[in-house]
């Protein structure tokens, strides 16, 4: 087929133009293409180099990280990386943790969204909201003291250390 | 307390047969998959810390006051067949049935509700109801969830939500299956298609006892297989768009199957003669054989209802049949067992 512009090289460019509902058919030589319209997009030589290096990078860092993995071990339950290939149950909550990156891309293998967006649990809420009033009440209990506010202080105290049982579940 | 006393004396209410489409959707089931922090997993316990955390959380159950009419049974001690029972009940899973660990069970007396310790999981929590009924399933779990979660510290990730030994639940921790009866597209050879067309909306089809269980007499469980990214209300109303469409398969399929009525209703009036006749039945049989007339009830060709097919479906499973049939019985004597019941149901109950 020849260049539908300047009818003399073999088209080797083809590119659909969609306008309004209806899409028109081009085939270009290489040069009249050049000079017709940059959004007409050439394969990239450097691009799939750029890829395949990128490809081959990701697979050497992933087995690297394999062999570092394997002395992973959770401090709580004592489950090590390779079990957990083994056999792909968690021992403990800690392990979330433990093997984060190998877990999280299980969960987006498996799921459209590694994010949870469901129910939260209460006593999780409950626990993360008295952390942040702990960290509140400490600022203000150092501005306490700097300005000799002692009362104040004091009271301030008393209120982390009630926050600071319940979080350890004695209250 | 004595396990029969509470559950057992009349089918389940999730077998009782009421609700729409009920010749079709069995029942609708929501489990929720819940750990409490600061424990080992199950799997990764041994006997001592597994038995430790089952007191811990049994005690903590016991003492809530709107758990009150539930009824708590440790499954260590329990006979095998009584497990077995409460396993075909659909009370407990294989894995809980199977492990050899201290476990335990509670239990809602009308056997709409189980909540299992030590399985998995540390809870697993799950609903079930006669019918269609998601919704409804959905708003009593997240209920009871909600009141467990007052008492018990859920082991929870700002990121991954709930957290769960088997990272396919992890997230919302929430299965929702639906047992369905599709004699028309298995008979119609259609089943492949429709497991391929679920499997794009990533849900499945396995047999009826759930994961790794072969279907009897065309009697599936459609679940989920997500259950991370999406919330909850999202899952129930994917389920809910999606049940009704199968519905319709298995309605179109039974409508081309009348006509040429002639020959359902030979199938039909054999499998028929056979539950009447036989000397033996084995479970397969029988399930085949019920299948069909569950499908010809539907259809209007055989005269049955359909809360005595369910009575009979359960009640043919091993143990179940056993608790008819107090006396031990060899795999041969289950089979002639499972005959004389069949019959019996069928001549008492049932002219045809």
């Amino acid at each position: 087929m020849l260049c539908e512009k300047c009818q003399k090289k073999e088209a080797t460019v083809f590119y659909s133009e969609v306008k309004g509902k209806q899409r028109q058919q081009h085939c270009f030589c290489e040069s009249c293409a050049n000079t017709i319209s940059p959004i007409i997009e050439k394969p990239d030589v450097e691009d799939s180099l750029k890829k395949i290096l990128s490809d081959f990078l990701d697979i050497f860092l992933f087995q690297l990280s394999s062999i570092e993995k394997q002395n992973e071990k959770c401090s709580f339950c004592g489950m090590t990386f390779q079990e957990f290939q083994k056999h792909p149950r968690l021992g403990c909550a800690n392990d979330y943790e433990v093997f984060k990156k190998y877990i999280e891309s299980m969960l987006e293998t498996m799921n459209s969204s590694t994010r949870h967006i469901g129910k939260k649990a209460k006593q999780f809420l409950q626990k993360k909201e008295n952390t942040e009033n702990i960290e509140k009440f400490k600022s203000k209990l150092k501005i306490a003291i700097a300005e000799e506010r002692y009362e104040d202080a004091a009271v301030l105290r008393d209120q982390i250390a009630q926050l600071e049982r319940q979080i350890d579940g004695t209250l | 307390m004595e396990l029969y006393n509470i559950i057992a004396q009349t089918p389940p209410i999730w077998l009782k047969g009421y609700g729409n489409d009920v010749d079709i959707v069995m029942c609708s089931r929501i489990r929720l998959a819940r750990n409490i922090e600061g424990f080992l997993f199950p799997g990764r316990a041994n006997q001592e810390e597994n038995a430790k955390t089952l007191e811990y959380i049994s005690c903590r159950m016991q003492n809530v006051q709107d758990l009150q009419d539930y009824c708590y049974f440790s499954l260590k001690t329990m006979p095998e067949k009584d497990l077995y029972v409460l396993f075909e009940r659909h009370l407990i899973s294989k894995e809980h049935l199977k492990s050899s660990m201290p476990r335990g069970v509670f239990l809602k007396k009308d056997e709409s509700v189980s909540i299992m310790i030590n399985e998995e999981d540390h809870l697993r929590i799950q609903v079930m109801h006669s019918g269609l009924h998601i919704q409804e399933l959905w708003e009593e779990i997240n209920a009871l969830d909600d009141l467990l979660d007052e008492h018990l510290p859920y082991c929870f990730h700002e990121k991954y939500g709930y957290l769960t030994a088997c990272p396919s639940n992890t997230g919302t921790g929430l299965r929702i299956s639906v047992m369905l009866h599709l004699p028309a597209l298995s008979l119609s050879k259609q089943m492949s298609n429709i497991q391929q067309e679920l499997s794009k909306y990533h849900f499945c089809l396995r047999g009826l006892y759930g994961e790794g269980t072969i279907p009897l007499g065309d009697f599936f469980q459609l679940s989920n297989q997500k259950s991370l990214g999406l919330k909850e209300t999202q899952m129930v109303a994917q389920i809910q768009s999606l049940i009704p469409q199968v519905i319709n398969y298995e309605k179109n399929a039974r409508e081309k199957m009348l006509k040429n009525s002639q020959d359902i209703l030979k199938k039909c009036r054999a499998s028929q003669k056979a539950l009447c006749s036989e000397k033996s039945l084995s479970l397969h049989e029988l399930m085949q054989h019920l299948s069909l007339i569950r499908l010809g009830s539907a259809l209007d060709l055989v005269p049955l209802p359909l809360e005595t097919a369910n009575f009979l479906f359960l009640f043919s499973l091993s143990a179940n049949l056993g608790r008819i049939v107090p006396v031990p019985m060899e795999d041969e004597d289950e089979d002639k067992f499972r005959a004389q019941v069949c019959k019996k149901i069928f001549n008492t109950k049932e002219k045809i």
